[in-house]
């Protein structure tokens, strides 16, 4: 036996040991090589791009962004899991030093272990990501709205990023494990299972510190929000005061709490309580710090998803845009004839018939357009509306426009004059129309053909008229193509070049797609931070498992039952499953309610629905742990 | 020749209040020969016995082993030291429970890079010697308690050592593996000329020894020497506990 088949000897015989390190290296791999699939896949790239370069953009700086937060949290987590495993493994040092391995082969051990480890994730992930390549292509192609499929290939660039920066990472990871827990005799390490553990303690003092860290946290959160102080540093502070406050909350005034439960006699020599609190000061305090992990991983987790949600969410419904394509252009551009006709034309050749009608946009100011009765008549025909009329010449109509309709303002003034200050003319409105017959964001003001004429000559010295072209096709969906292809021949924006084109089709798809990438990247954002999390619980309980073991067995044969053992093992494990969680839920909720203010914008449905299925998730892991942790239990006490 | 030299060694364990667990020890060990260390619970034997194999540090006092002073070595220059000069049998046997039987023998010459060949040529030699070629492929779980003991005397062997130290290694043992652990042990003392230091609570096991010294109380109190009888020597012993008056837990029933 030579020293490194001693160490792969180690690794391989120990499988169950490392079972979860090893999983969750690589399922990290494997999210990491998703990614880097997506980002290097041709024909997604074009896909993208072609529907706009907004939407590509944002998936490859959104791609972008969560490979580096997979990674860096990938780097932490692992190298917290691999120091948990040192601890465990304490005594198994102490002999091999006894035995004469001297400083420099148990280094070269850890990091020989650390690195099997490490390329056998680094393997498993690609392998397994490769496998169902196809699997979540084709899920993305659905979410992405892409018509031509995503072939199944297999990304070379992809497995070289991949395998190249978690070999990287391991590297680093397996020469930090290696410096853990030097400098100590050997019998210390022998017997550091045997040492009685000292009663934890937390101070009164640190304690407070840690709540009033945490309320000048969120105060400063709410300072930040409603006394408008934006800067940085207040920000940069509140968050800081917040996870400091947090990890106060979990090694002092956790501890401090049970304490002070346990001096309450009634409470603590009542049945199992005696024994739930006893353990749990010290559970509480060996678990301090994955607690502190676990509750910050899921408050940016649920932060991170609810607000990619809420970008994503562009309430396309609301839209309101009732016209297939519209095309705008000024009065008398020289390229607006022969661009509708091209429109026209595109349309009859893919065999699509549509109605085409043209209102013409006079400006009272930037905001409020009027026009032609005939025009709007024109339009509301085209789209199934009844016509309206105008008895005189000095009446005159709203048309609601979609901002208002939406708040429903029905108050206005009878008497409108339209024109400049010493001339225009004035128009008794004689009521408001709701129906969607523009996609106007404010109101049109509807006036009689004569009328209209004469105030454009009036107004002809100030912004010249917008010619609207308006396309109706039932059925719009089908217009994506011709839209596609019109929008790359006319790239025109209406300030610069006079003219605009915009498909209904399109702008609908790219909202789709933007949608999608963002759904992308928190389902798999969220993927990863909750196996993270639940594997810190998971490493937390195999390390106290032994021990657990022994104190269970030595309770069970004072006599306690299943059931009392079942709730029991229910109490303490449920700490460890949902205190982080609540935590980190109510630091979201923090962070959501500020947003809300901020942006005027609610998230709580996203945010709810987010803090469900994380809880829910929760909720299924503690009830498998449970169960199985309760069958070793019952396996071993007979 | 002499081999170790303990002299004014002693140990005091810090704490809230201070523990002395030895005072001003003084032994010499002679080349080959093999020494046991008798006592009642808490006097200080295993104590002494850590301090020798240099897994814990005496608060003052001196240690020479073949002349060397091993805690003036550094740390790299310890552990070759361990793993050349010492080797190790416990009551807990301490093997490593991913490797084999065979992989546990030869972990010390790994440690210390020995050439292939000559790692499983000692193994076998000694795996015969001591009856366990059958289980050499075997896991730990897989043996028996007297199984395992052989193991880390093979463990403790195989590399030649000057100083085998053996803390209570026939205390999970049965009386018959016991007996033959001792045997084996006495054997090994003779053949592989190892010099040996036992700590016991078990007369019968330090009826193996060439001389047995017995602590109370962190201080030496008397040693005896084997004559020419195990038999007799056995009934010293007895005796000298008794006297010890330490607890009669600590005397084991007679099973000659």
């Amino acid at each position: 036996m030579r020293f490194r088949q001693f160490a792969f000897n180690n690794v391989l015989r120990r499988k169950r040991t490392y079972a979860a390190h090893f999983m969750s290296s690589a399922f990290a791999v494997m999210i990491f090589f998703i990614y880097a699939v997506l980002q290097y896949h041709p024909s997604l790239q074009g896909q993208l791009a072609a529907s706009s370069p907004t939407v590509s953009a944002l998936g490859t700086i959104g791609l972008k962004i969560s490979q580096y937060f997979v990674f860096v949290f990938s780097f932490l987590f692992l190298l917290y899991s691999a120091g948990a495993f040192l601890q465990v493994r304490k005594r198994e040092f102490g002999i091999l030093m006894m035995l004469g391995m001297s400083e420099s082969q148990r280094t070269r051990l850890v990091f020989i272990e650390n690195m099997i480890i490490g390329l056998l994730s680094i393997v498993t992930g690609i392998g397994v990501g490769l496998l169902f390549t196809k699997l979540y292509l084709l899920l993305v192609q659905r979410v992405l709205l892409l018509e031509q499929g995503l072939d199944f290939y297999v990304s070379l660039p992809a497995i070289g990023t991949t395998a190249g920066v978690f070999f990287v990472m391991f590297l680093v990871l397996a020469g930090f494990a290696s410096r853990i827990g030097r400098r100590h005799l050997p019998l210390e390490l022998i017997r550091s299972e045997e040492k009685p553990r000292e009663e934890p303690k937390a101070s009164l003092s640190l304690s407070l510190l840690g709540v009033s860290l945490l309320g000048a946290g969120y105060g400063l959160v709410f300072y930040f929000v409603l006394g408008e102080a934006f800067s940085l540093p207040v920000l940069t502070a509140a968050v800081g005061f917040v996870v400091l406050g947090t990890y106060f909350l979990f090694t002092q005034l956790s501890v401090y709490g049970i304490r002070a439960l346990k001096r309450r006699e009634k409470l603590l020599f009542r049945q199992i309580n005696l024994l739930t609190l006893t353990d749990l000061a010290y559970r509480m305090r060996d678990n301090a710090v994955m607690f502190f992990m676990v509750a910050n991983v899921t408050a940016v987790a649920i932060c991170g998803i609810a607000v990619c949600l809420s970008i994503g969410d562009p309430r396309l419904t609301e839209k309101n845009d009732p016209y297939a394509f519209t095309y705008v252009s000024e009065e008398g551009h020289p390229l607006a004839d022969s661009h509708v006709q091209r429109i026209e034309g595109r349309l009859q050749e893919d065999g699509i018939p549509y109605r085409l009608a043209v209102v013409t946009f006079g400006w009272r100011d930037r905001y409020n357009p009027f026009i032609r009765l005939s025009d709007y008549n024109a339009a509301a025909l085209a789209l199934g509306y009844e016509a309206r009329e105008l008895a005189g010449e000095d009446e005159a109509f709203v048309l609601t426009g979609n901002s208002e309709r939406s708040q429903e303002i029905v108050n206005f003034p009878n008497i409108q004059t339209i024109g400049q200050e010493n001339g225009g003319r004035t128009f008794r409105i004689q009521g408001r129309v709701h129906d969607q017959v523009l996609a106007w964001g404010a109101d049109v003001y509807v006036i009689p053909d004569e009328a209209f004429a004469s105030l454009i000559a009036e107004l002809s010295d100030q912004r010249v008229p917008s010619v609207y072209h308006l396309v109706v096709i039932d059925g719009w969906e089908r217009s994506l193509d011709a839209g596609l292809e019109l929008k790359a021949e006319m790239p025109g924006t209406e300030w610069e070049d006079g003219y605009a084109l915009s498909s209904l089709a399109v702008n609908w798809h790219q909202d789709r797609q933007m949608n999608g990438v963002l759904i992308v990247i928190s389902v798999l954002m969220g993927v990863v931070f909750f196996t993270f999390a639940a594997s810190f619980i998971y490493f937390r309980l195999y390390a106290d498992l032994q021990r657990d073991e022994k104190q269970y067995q030595l309770i069970s044969k004072l006599g306690l039952s299943r059931q009392e053992l079942g709730s029991l093992v229910s109490r303490q494990l449920a700490l460890m499953f949902f205190l982080p969680l609540g935590v980190g839920i109510v630091h979201s909720i923090v962070a959501f309610i500020n947003m809300g203010l901020l942006l005027q914008f609610s998230m709580a449905k996203q945010a709810f629905m987010i803090c469900l299925c994380f809880l829910l998730l929760q909720l299924g892991y503690f009830l498998l742990i449970r169960w199985r942790y309760l069958r070793h239990m019952h396996a071993k006490l007979i | 020749m002499e081999l170790v030299r303990v002299s004014k060694l002693n140990k005091i364990y810090p704490g809230k209040v201070g523990y002395r667990a030895l005072t001003q020890i003084d032994l010499v060990i002679e080349k080959g020969e093999f020494v046991g260390i008798m006592g009642p619970s808490g006097s200080g034997k295993t104590t002494l016995l850590n301090m020798v194999s240099t897994i814990d540090r005496p608060t003052s006092g001196e240690l020479r082993i073949g002349g060397e002073d091993p805690y003036a070595l550094k740390r790299e220059e310890l552990a070759y030291f361990r793993r050349r000069r010492l080797g190790f049998v416990f009551q807990a046997f301490n093997l490593l429970e991913t490797l084999t039987v065979r992989e546990n023998i030869m972990l010390p010459m790994t440690l210390d890079g020995t050439d292939l060949t000559q790692m499983k040529k000692r193994t076998q030699e000694l795996a015969e010697r001591l009856g366990i070629e059958g289980i050499l492929d075997k896991r730990t779980y897989e043996i028996s308690g007297g199984q395992a003991q052989r193991t880390a005397i093979a463990r403790a062997l195989v590399h030649g050592p000057q100083l085998v130290l053996a803390d209570e290694p026939t205390g999970n043992l049965d009386s018959k593996a016991a007996r033959d652990v001792m045997e084996l042990m006495s054997r090994m003392n003779r053949e592989e000329e190892a010099t040996m230091m036992l700590v016991t609570h078990d007369a019968m096991a330090a009826s193996y020894c060439d001389r047995v010294v017995f602590i109370k109380d962190g201080r030496l109190y008397s040693e005896i020497h084997q004559g020419d009888n195990r038999q007799v020597f056995y009934q010293k012993i007895i005796n000298v506990l008794s006297m010890l008056g330490g607890d009669d837990h600590a005397i084991p029933p007679v099973r000659v």
